[in-house]
């Protein structure tokens, strides 16, 4: 099972004077399970990526493959792909606007045309998996507090059951702690139940901390694809397009400048804190 | 008094059926008094709900006290002759860029405010150079917004603001779309007016790497005022922080790490430069101790042989 994208070529104003390249020969592979966290500057062609992959978008050229097969070919089944293929948008509570929580949550696997019973066992599942405490589910989700309406959003995603989820900056604008306690039930769904993930985000300190793998996209072309501690060695490469690397980055290069023998390797707090204890206690 | 000041005040959303009845009433701000120096810059953090976005919207009577009072200036914000000056005294920035342009081309946008402030024509020019000039967005004055990066719509937001002479801005969050860079430049654009021009920043954040330049840091929590000190002060309480579900800076927090693992260091490390300079003669003799040790024993070893 995985997502395989050759070539794809995306453009807007096609055929105008502003045509310009949203994305650029495009290729990779996902296989199933992966964390794979993707990265790049405003405008740099993630979000329009992301909507090639549930076929939201479809490129001008180049193929894509999910479970192998060819999603542009003719009668592939675009609906049952994006229930396989979740997409979160940004700022996904915008979205919601059923009169209470539970049905909002319903509203995707009751377009699955599932049965009743099956409908509110799903939503039922989705809304413990987000850490949604069953006393607000009954209230309006206009009444919660914007980390719980983000959940309630994330819920409706889940509820179709997706083998793949798709989130588009899902901690913008949330407090410290709530971005944690999401990033953290993201990282549950990928351990416990297997789920692909691919996160859009613009903190490196969250990438670094959660993703087994990095893409980097700029001006429309993927720049780099690796795991996060290969991909931040390129900082200053990354600060030309506009990303930077975790501050722990910065850190570690100024200690080996210096001449500490750290590995370069390091990219959270908790790998600073380790190996430089390590070293105070050779 | 300080350009902005807070006293006892409360503020309650209060909730109504169809009959105007009262359904619920959940208090936003709870006796919160404060007192803001002209020319300082103010960051206050706060978890989602604790009640930071309601004190901004106090600041130029977008919202008006339940009880207590808020003086900009020393104007009363409830004194409807006065809601202009106050307008015109606290400016505000918000969240979304996108929600805040309005005019087809840059210069545009940012005359409109003095636009309607009823400024003379020669006067709006002269101050949309100077704003444009202020945000570093002079090259761009003629470019449409939309062809613009994030960061710099949110400076072409910020200019526009500038233009309606305030002394004081307000900005709610006004990073959280940005990626990285547009951030840098957003807080380099705002310490350069407060040094430069003098303005008065209130800064309403949820990256806590944004606020260590601040001269100032409020903690709210259930519309209380919680903390109030330097960086310095606030982010060497990393443990009350993390309790009003905030965090510290990388740096602060690797020190802080290293430092309950027992490594002599201070508290409420800031920056990088500050991490290394007690932090390298630590690891440097830690290093070179070991060096001469695996030297001496390679001694030892030769005189064996």
């Amino acid at each position: 099972m995985s997502i395989r994208a050759e070539h794809l070529n995306y453009l807007y104003g096609a055929g105008t004077v502003y045509e310009q390249y949203a994305l650029k020969d495009v290729s990779f592979e996902i296989s199933d399970g992966e964390f794979v966290g993707l990265i790049g500057h405003t405008g740099s062609g993630k979000s329009t990526l992301i909507q090639h992959l549930n076929g939201l978008l479809r490129a001008a050229s180049g193929a894509l493959y999910y479970n192998g097969e060819n999603i542009y070919q003719e009668g592939y089944d675009m609906k049952a792909l994006r229930s396989k293929v979740g997409l979160v948008f940004q700022y996904p509570e915008h979205q919601l606007f059923e009169v209470d929580v539970f049905s909002d949550v319903c509203f995707g696997p009751k377009n699955q045309g599932l049965s009743r019973e099956d409908v509110e066992q799903r939503a039922r599942e989705a809304l413990t998996q987000v850490g949604l405490p069953e006393r607000l589910w009954s209230q309006s989700p206009f009444e919660l507090s914007g980390g719980q309406k983000r959940r309630v959003a994330i819920a409706g995603v889940l509820a179709m059951r997706p083998e793949v989820l798709i989130l588009d900056e899902p901690t913008a604008g949330l407090d410290p702690k709530g971005r944690d306690e999401i990033l953290d039930e993201i990282s549950a769904l990928h351990r416990d139940r297997h789920m692909t993930i691919i996160l859009v985000s613009h903190s490196m300190e969250d990438v670094a901390r959660y993703a087994d793998r990095l893409m980097v996209m700029n001006q429309g072309e993927k720049l780099f694809d690796g795991p996060p501690k290969a991909v931040f060695r390129h900082y200053k490469e990354l600060e030309r397009i506009g990303l930077a690397a975790p501050q722990i980055t910065y850190i570690v290069q100024e200690l080996r400048e210096n001449g500490v023998p750290i590995s370069d390797d390091i990219t959270t707090v908790e790998e600073a804190k380790q190996a430089i204890l390590k070293l105070l206690h050779s | 008094m300080g350009i902005i000041k807070a006293s006892r005040l409360i503020y309650d959303y209060i909730r109504r059926d169809e009959e105007e009845h009262i359904e619920e009433v959940s208090r936003a701000i709870d006796e919160l008094t404060l007192d803001i120096k002209k020319g300082d810059f103010v960051a206050i953090l706060g978890h989602n709900g604790s009640g930071k976005s309601t004190f901004a919207k106090q600041l130029n009577g977008i919202l008006l006290p339940t009880d207590g009072t808020v003086w900009i200036s020393g104007m009363d914000t409830r004194d409807d002759g006065h809601i202009w000056d106050i307008r015109k005294t606290a400016g505000m920035v918000f969240q979304n860029p996108d929600n805040q342009i309005i005019g087809n081309i840059v210069e545009e946008d940012v005359g409109f405010g003095p636009e309607n402030l009823g400024v003379p024509t020669d006067e709006i020019w002269r101050r949309v150079d100077e704003s444009l000039a202020a945000v570093g967005m002079t090259a761009y004055r003629l470019k449409s917004p939309n062809k613009l990066s994030g960061g710099q719509k949110q400076r072409v937001a910020i200019a526009g603001v500038m233009a309606m002479k305030p002394e004081c801005i307000i900005l709610d969050e006004p990073t959280a779309m940005l990626d990285p860079n547009g951030r840098k430049e957003v807080i380099a654009t705002l310490h350069d007016l407060n040094k430069k021009e003098g303005i008065t920043v209130l800064l309403i954040t949820h990256y806590m790497e944004e606020v260590t330049g601040a001269d100032r840091i409020i903690v709210m929590d259930d519309g209380r005022l919680v903390m109030d000190g330097t960086p310095k002060e606030i982010f060497s309480r990393v443990k009350e922080l993390k309790s009003y579900r905030l965090d510290v800076p990388q740096v602060t927090e690797l020190a802080w790490e290293l430092k309950e693992a027992g490594v002599p260091l201070p508290d409420g490390i800031l920056s990088r430069e500050e991490l290394m300079e007690k932090l390298l003669p630590l690891l440097k003799a830690a290093v070179s101790g070991n060096k001469n040790g695996e030297v001496a024993e390679e001694c030892r070893s030769g005189q064996n042989i």
